[in-house]
């Protein structure tokens, strides 16, 4: 009966640490891929305000983004610029566009307002159809939809990007 | 003795007898869990995973560019590169091996300012590099120019792209830039010879894609001889260890030699320079001997009129 209960107790102990480390590990294995799916697999998705929210720090962004690959990466650009167009934040998107496409087609905020307002739609449905790199630019191509009005044609966009460091990047797109 | 006494007193035995090496067990478990902590808590060094990286072989029989060689590789092809762009072609063709000159400009720099002008006075904007191949001491680089920074203009309007291989290659002890995928010259003095004519392959040229065999071959007849017209198959190969190559210019270059003539010919063959398999014979493989030969003849007439059709190998 001793020697039971010795060996029980043994391996409730051994049993109690395994269990600990395997919660541990766990956790932390699907944090990772929770946040790595849930950008991925957004090949068409509603741009919705929490893409870039306030309460995010600088330095927590800058965490996840080192967690995505590089393809995810310039989708989350992306979709950094196309949810400020959609909620309107025109300021926002204005200072992401690089300084010399600025100075050709958009010399100020109010003339990127008018464009953005004639050309993007009031809900933004973004599908990305393809992604080419020329050395560190990269270019996606994009159809943008509005789900909510049928009328809506399509607009097909090349949104250029150069990422100098994480979550510090410029963009510009081909004018129509 | 009831249940919980008992349990108590083996407790106390176990502590008493394994005490020791349950305490170093929990220590030991203590030390791993608390660095796996701080191993996951510690600040991370964030920096953005990229793909691109120039110096990096897109093939890699021969390996990466070696670190102690990065910095002078890549700046001899920026001060190129730069010296091009901003119109400089004098300074850029000083840049270029002797070589590289005397087979693509014929020396002439005016040669090279038609090439470099119609490069990069269309393509003159953004540029970038990629290592593609590196053998001995030769580094070889994929140079892509757009025509238009496309990242001022968002791809407005289209782009075209221009690429071309460069190389850097030492000479006299300077490293230098041979472009347009040309890399290098070797001298070469292999012999053969029948009684009906001598060859001496004189050199080879060496650009990423091909191979070039400058060859002077003696008449010995006062017959005229055909080594290629352009009239018979596969006249003129080259043998790689057993694979063929088909000379790529025999439409261009008839190769006739009249008799008693000597006459240099270029025989240019597709064959990577990364590729790890030797040379190993020039085939003629149609040689007709003709004595009243004339132009208008057709191959069956040069066949009926041959004093000789035979093969002539050239060991390499």
């Amino acid at each position: 009966m001793n020697k039971n209960i010795k060996k029980i107790l043994i391996i409730i102990v051994i049993l109690i640490l395994m269990a600990i480390n395997l919660i541990i590990f766990i956790n932390h294995f699907n944090y990772k891929n929770t946040e790595e799916n849930n950008l991925t697999n957004q090949i068409s998705t509603i741009i919705k305000h929490n893409i870039a929210t306030e309460e995010e720090t600088e330095n927590s962004r800058k965490e996840m983004l080192n967690e995505y690959s590089e393809a995810t990466r310039m989708k989350t650009y992306v979709g950094q610029y196309l949810s400020y167009i959609d909620s309107e934040k025109y300021e926002d998107a204005y200072n992401l566009l690089y300084q010399n496409f600025k100075n050709t087609y958009f010399k100020t905020l109010v003339d990127f307002e008018n464009y953005a307002k004639e050309k993007y739609p009031s809900e933004i449905m973004v599908e990305y159809t393809n992604m080419n790199k020329e050395g560190n630019i990269y270019i996606l191509s994009v159809k943008i939809q509005d789900p909510t009005n049928k009328e809506y044609k399509t607009l097909e966009q090349n949104i250029v990007i150069q990422e100098n460091d994480l979550n510090d990047f410029v963009l510009s797109f081909n004018v129509e | 003795m009831t249940f919980n006494s008992k349990f108590t007193m083996t407790v106390r035995k176990i502590f008493k007898k394994y005490g020791k090496t349950v305490f170093i067990i929990f220590i030991v478990w203590l030390i791993i869990f608390l660095f796996n902590m701080y191993l996951r808590n510690r600040p991370k060094k964030l920096e953005a995973n990229k793909t691109y990286n120039p110096d990096n072989p897109v093939i890699d029989y021969g390996g990466s560019v070696p670190n102690s060689q990065k910095q002078s590789v890549n700046e001899t092809l920026d001060t190129y590169l730069n010296y091009c762009k901003n119109k400089d072609y004098d300074n850029a063709f000083n840049m270029l091996t002797n070589d590289c000159k005397a087979y693509l400009y014929n020396n002439d720099i005016n040669e090279f300012k038609k090439y470099a002008s119609n490069v990069f006075e269309k393509f003159n904007n953004y540029s970038y590099v990629q290592n593609y191949s590196n053998q001995d001491k030769v580094y070889i680089y994929e140079v892509t120019i757009l025509s238009n920074d496309i990242l001022s203009t968002g791809t407005t309007g289209g782009y075209e792209k221009y690429q071309e291989k460069i190389t850097i290659i030492e000479e006299d002890g300077v490293k230098k830039i041979a472009n347009q995928g040309y890399i290098t010259h070797e001298k070469l003095s292999r012999e053969a010879e029948d009684d009906f004519m001598r060859v001496k392959v004189k050199c080879k040229d060496m650009s990423y894609s091909r191979v070039s065999y400058t060859l002077e071959v003696k008449n010995k007849t006062d017959k005229t001889i055909v080594i290629a017209d352009y009239n018979a198959g596969k006249e003129v190969t080259l043998n790689i260890e057993g694979e063929y190559q088909l000379a790529t210019n025999l439409a261009i270059q008839e190769s006739i030699i009249k008799p008693g003539e000597t006459k240099e010919l270029e025989y240019i063959f597709d064959k990577f320079y990364d590729s790890k398999r030797e040379d190993t014979q020039i085939n003629f493989n149609y040689v007709r001997i003709i004595p009243d030969f004339d132009f208008e003849l057709t191959l069956e007439q040069q066949k009926e009129q041959a004093y000789k059709i035979y093969s002539f190998n050239i060991n390499l």
